[in-house]
């Protein structure tokens, strides 16, 4: 076990130490351990909730409950792909939301879809990517947003954070052939929502 | 011709999105490409969906605010408060309670299935014996007193009402200590059962609830 001693009581773990010992050393109590883990796919989480929900607040509520979640439930995990596991607790706890919300219908998509483009990365600054954190982005996103959520978090899963087919699967908990109809689907209907509302497509779009 | 290109475009559309993942095997993807070479339709369709994929490969990352690390929580025990254990305890003893003396009850019913034997004994030594006195001391002292004959007493009227003509010393011998109210008892037992599993129903919801939204 790798530890950088960081002074007097305190040690911090390396980044190079694998999922697996961080997972034991979390599942006997070792907070740290477990914030490592939470720290390396954090991101990812928020985004994918992000992207299920479109509003950067409630992705951070989210997240932060998926990994108080994944906390409490890591003595139960029992190996094998630790990102799977963690997205589909964030899976989980997105749904139980869209659900609430559909239920009170409380929160518009006008106010879910409100100054999210200030939460995006803008490392690079291409042209593209400027359109991607603008209108044409939040267009996207609106499409989305009309895909009924399993569909939704299959395309998030695979296209926008361009996990494996079997990866992605394990994460929702379903088949890969069902994951790969899911997948064909929903790509479709995204396509047919962008090309009656695309006005700012760009040129590729379109042969 | 027609019904065989809208089989045949179905059939190909299913595959596109495979195709753009490269996932379809060698043989798949030469028929899909053989169709694609004459098919507008088709290609148009492919280009647009990996056109739609490509932009949301191309989507921008959301970037937290902040940190998620979870902090050291108030070790929450998992077991119930000592109230609610309480609780479980007496709905569990008033239930052990109920059924012993709804069991004391159907214990006593059965004897009573035998009592007609006994009383039509009596009744032949009743039309012998005109003395009533003679027929409930001859009751009393056929049937020993346990707890069948005490659960019994009460149906058979002879020891629940009173007779001036019966010695005293005889009624205390047929009148058992008990003249138990069984039917009362477990009615109590039963109300008394149905209000603490309710109240410990509502109870342990309530802890739950509150336990799950700190």
């Amino acid at each position: 076990m790798k530890y950088i001693y960081l002074g007097e009581n305190s040690l911090a773990f390396t980044s190079d130490i694998p999922d697996d010992s961080l997972v034991g050393l979390a599942q006997h109590g070792d907070l740290d351990a477990f914030n490592q883990l939470a720290q390396r796919y954090e991101r990812q989480i928020h985004n994918v909730s992000f992207r299920m929900l479109g509003n950067a607040q409630l992705a951070e509520d989210v997240t932060q409950e998926s990994l108080i979640k994944a906390h409490r439930g890591i003595a139960g995990f029992r190996g094998g792909n630790l990102r799977s596991w963690l997205l589909r607790i964030a899976s989980n706890v997105c749904k139980d939301f869209l659900r609430s919300q559909r239920s009170r219908q409380d929160v518009s998509l006008d106010v879910i879809m409100e100054e999210s483009g200030d939460t995006l990365a803008s490392s690079d600054p291409s042209p593209e990517q400027e359109a991607l954190r603008g209108e044409l982005g939040q267009e996207i996103q609106r499409g989305l947003l009309t895909l009924h959520r399993d569909q939704r978090m299959v395309l998030v899963l695979v296209d926008v954070e361009g996990m494996s087919y079997e990866e992605a699967a394990e994460s929702v908990g379903i088949s890969p052939g069902t994951l790969r109809s899911r997948l064909s689907r929903a790509r479709a209907k995204l396509r047919d929502y962008l090309l009656q509302n695309g006005e700012l497509l760009p040129p590729s779009f379109r042969q | 011709m027609g019904l065989f290109n809208r089989w045949g475009h179905s059939r190909f559309r299913d595959l596109l999105s495979l195709h753009i993942d490269g996932r379809l095997d060698e043989s798949q993807a030469a028929i899909l490409e053989g169709h694609l070479a004459m098919c507008d339709p088709c290609r148009e369709e492919l280009h647009t969906l990996r056109a739609t994929v490509g932009l949301l490969q191309a989507l921008p990352h959301a970037v937290p605010r902040h940190s998620f690390a979870v902090t050291a929580q108030p070790r929450v025990s998992k077991s119930a408060p000592a109230y609610l254990w309480g609780m479980r305890a007496a709905t569990a003893m008033a239930s052990v309670a109920l059924v012993l003396v709804v069991a004391g009850d159907l214990f006593g019913t059965f004897s009573r299935d035998v009592a007609p034997v006994s009383e039509a004994n009596t009744e032949m030594i009743e039309s012998s014996d005109t003395d009533t006195n003679t027929l409930v001391t001859e009751d009393a002292e056929s049937t020993p007193p346990s707890l069948e004959s005490k659960a019994a007493a009460p149906q058979d009227g002879f020891a629940a009402i009173p007779d001036a003509s019966i010695p005293q010393a005889d009624i205390e011998s047929i009148e058992p200590e008990e003249t138990l109210p069984t039917t009362a008892l477990e009615i109590l037992l039963g109300s008394l059962l149905a209000s603490l599993a309710l109240i410990t129903l509502f109870a342990t919801r309530r802890y739950r609830r509150r336990r799950e939204s700190t």
